[in-house]
């Protein structure tokens, strides 16, 4: 499913976006960089529906879901700290979204089965959460949200509180769902490693507003601006 | 240093006028030798420090028991037992407690002993890991809050089970303790029905005014007891037009009735809930009812799925808390109403009535009922079955 921003405007905190405008195409893994305080984190909780807007408008697959609240806009979101419930095991985590929208239980049973096998988390299934390491809780996080099978998938930084092996597990596995599934995903980093080996499609985002979007290799290759060279590391 | 010992205790029965009886100096000659015995193998590779310690400790029980009370008997027994003591500090600890309490605050042993070595204990196994100053504040903090507990813990001890058994046998007590807790067991679920969505609806929610809407909130606390009493009679009472306007349109009375008596708990009690299920949200991270929206739960169901489960803890403290701020109400219900009697009022017309012999039980028996919450409170905490402190340190 197909990702249109259009000139999105809002502020939260010390935060802003002004007039952002985004497209992703369906399938697509677009990688989000920029520097910390730059409004990735604000935009990509208003994509999901997090934050209403105070100008512009979001559409998926050609829609406008501006207006629709964040449990109906079918959006998978997995955040950068540990945002599993931790009054519910692992399974209980990846089942939640389908409980809440009232799946019958022999069929959540075999999606958290599904979701356990493409995530890897057989051997921890039934852990509570709070004895999970980093990595653990956010293929966990992962799994939770694929469960309810969203047709947008969005990553804020889900790598960055996690240590070095445990990243590159989690690299691992968005490669393989996103080979598997094909789901439309945006990816909120700035590391730029992190961009160069997941996405194929890349956005720089500076000051509340998108910089540069692109295909990724484009973008890498003519960056259109000193402060978009600096922050890829091609200057 | 036996043969010293033995010298001493000839010469005290020799002097014209001894201080004990041979039996007795014998008694204490042979208390002394094993005093003496104890202290050479405890005190053995010691500092000097250590001995005088000893020999202080030795020559208060000397004052105490035998000089200021004399009471040779408990001499005997206090000096067999210090030494014996002596060589476990903890031991030690509370041997001084105990003579502290069953010796110099005799009659009010048992209420000050118990809570003592409990406080003792606790500064006792945190002695090695707490930085002094914490342990200091700790400490007497703690001391301070078995003194301001104390009438309570002596109130206590004041009544035999079979007086006890007696009152409660009255039909009036039963009747004021039942209403008591009817009362404020419904003040408190009203309370509950719009406080809890209050609550988390300022933990979550930021407007203009919020400031005075927390404040408008503590007013009940603020105001004196008959104060409220008035200002009910004044809305509710016979003479008022909503009161005439109630009474004629639905037949309901709140002046002298069982509902006037929830009417006031319900305004006293509120503060309690809804400031701690306040608290309780804002503990409840965000970004986790965030997700629970994103995984499409309704921010209804994220209330009931999440942020209530969460805060639960929170939330029965504070139901506790207004539950027993209810039951203890006493001035406005006397002034709005005062019948039927609740068993804070009976506490009060008995003591007018007859003096402190007969109120006492009752205050007994109320101040049993309101420990029952408090128990009942501990053990629901325990029995949640989501712990938080691991969600938190994961969060």
């Amino acid at each position: 499913m197909s990702l249109e921003v259009r000139c999105l405007g809002r502020r939260f905190g010390g935060f802003a976006l002004r007039g952002v405008s985004l497209s992703l195409p369906a399938g697509a893994y677009g990688v989000l960089l920029g520097p910390s305080g730059s409004g990735k984190s604000l935009l990509l909780h208003t994509i999901a529906g997090l934050h209403a807007p105070e100008a512009g408008t979001v559409a998926m697959a050609g829609r406008d879901v501006t207006r629709v609240p964040a449990e109906r806009r079918g959006v998978g979101l997995v955040f950068q700290q540990s945002s599993l419930f931790p009054h519910h095991d692992v399974r209980g985590n990846i089942e939640y979204g389908l409980a809440v929208r009232g799946v019958p239980r022999p069929e959540r049973r075999r999606r958290v089965e599904e979701m356990v096998e493409l995530v890897g988390l057989e051997p921890i299934v039934s852990r509570p959460v709070a004895t999970l390491s980093g990595g653990e809780g956010q293929r966990v996080a992962m799994a939770r949200a694929l469960a309810v099978r969203p047709s947008l998938l969005l990553l804020d930084e889900p790598l960055s509180l996690v240590d070095a092996g445990g990243r590159r597990d989690l690299r691992e596995v968005l490669r393989r769902v996103h080979a598997e599934l094909r789901l439309t995903t945006l990816h909120v980093t700035h590391d730029r490693e992190e961009a160069l080996a997941l996405g194929d499609h890349c956005a720089v985002m500076l000051d509340g507003t998108i910089a540069q979007a692109g295909p990724m290799a484009e973008v890498f290759d003519r960056p259109c601006g000193p402060d978009v060279a600096r922050l890829l590391g091609v200057a | 240093m036996i043969t010293a010992l033995a010298a001493g205790h000839v010469a005290l029965a020799l002097v014209p006028e001894p201080p004990f009886t041979r039996a007795m100096n014998f008694v204490l000659f042979g208390t002394n030798l094993y005093v003496l015995q104890s202290a050479a193998t405890v005190l053995r590779g010691r500092s000097g420090r250590a001995l005088a310690l000893f020999l202080a400790g030795y020559l208060v029980l000397v004052v105490l028991a035998l000089a200021i009370l004399d009471r040779k008997p408990l001499f005997v027994l206090l000096a067999v037992v210090y030494a014996s003591v002596f060589g476990s500090p903890l031991l030690l600890g509370v041997f001084v407690l105990f003579v502290l309490c069953f010796v110099v605050l005799q009659p009010y042993a048992f209420e000050t002993f118990i809570p003592l070595v409990l406080v003792y204990g606790v500064v006792w196994r945190l002695r090695r890991s707490a930085p002094p100053f914490l342990l200091a504040c700790l400490g007497g903090g703690l001391l301070a809050l078995v003194l301001v507990l104390l009438p309570l813990v002596h109130l206590g001890f004041q009544d035999s089970a079979q007086t006890l058994g007696r009152t409660l046998a009255r039909e009036d007590v039963r009747r004021a303790l039942l209403t008591s807790v009817a009362s404020s067991t419904v003040a408190t679920a009203i309370v509950a029905l719009w406080g809890i969505p209050l609550a988390y609806a300022l933990a979550r929610l930021d407007f203009p005014g919020k400031g005075v809407v927390e404040s408008a909130i503590d007013v009940p606390i603020l105001v004196p007891q008959p104060v409220v009493g008035i200002a009910l009679v004044v809305l509710l009472g016979p003479g008022s037009p909503l009161g005439q306007w109630l009474a004629e349109a639905t037949g309901a009375r709140f002046s002298g009735t069982f509902a006037g008596i929830v009417a006031a708990q319900v305004f006293v009690c509120s503060p309690f809930l809804v400031k701690t299920a306040m608290t309780a949200f804002e503990g409840v991270p965000r970004h986790l009812e965030a997700a629970s929206r994103t995984l499409g739960a309704t921010p209804r169901a994220t209330f009931m799925r999440i942020a209530l489960p969460l805060a639960s803890r929170g939330v029965l403290v504070g139901l506790g808390l207004a539950w027993a701020r209810a039951v203890s109400e006493f001035g406005s219900i006397l002034l709005f109403a005062s019948s039927p009697l609740t068993a804070p009022i009976l506490v009060h017309n008995e003591f007018l009535r007859a003096g402190t012999a007969e109120s006492r039980p009752i205050a007994v028996l109320l101040l049993l009922v309101c420990l029952w919450i408090f128990i009942g409170l501990q053990l629901g905490r325990t029995l949640l079955p989501f712990a938080w402190r691991g969600a938190s340190r994961r969060a």
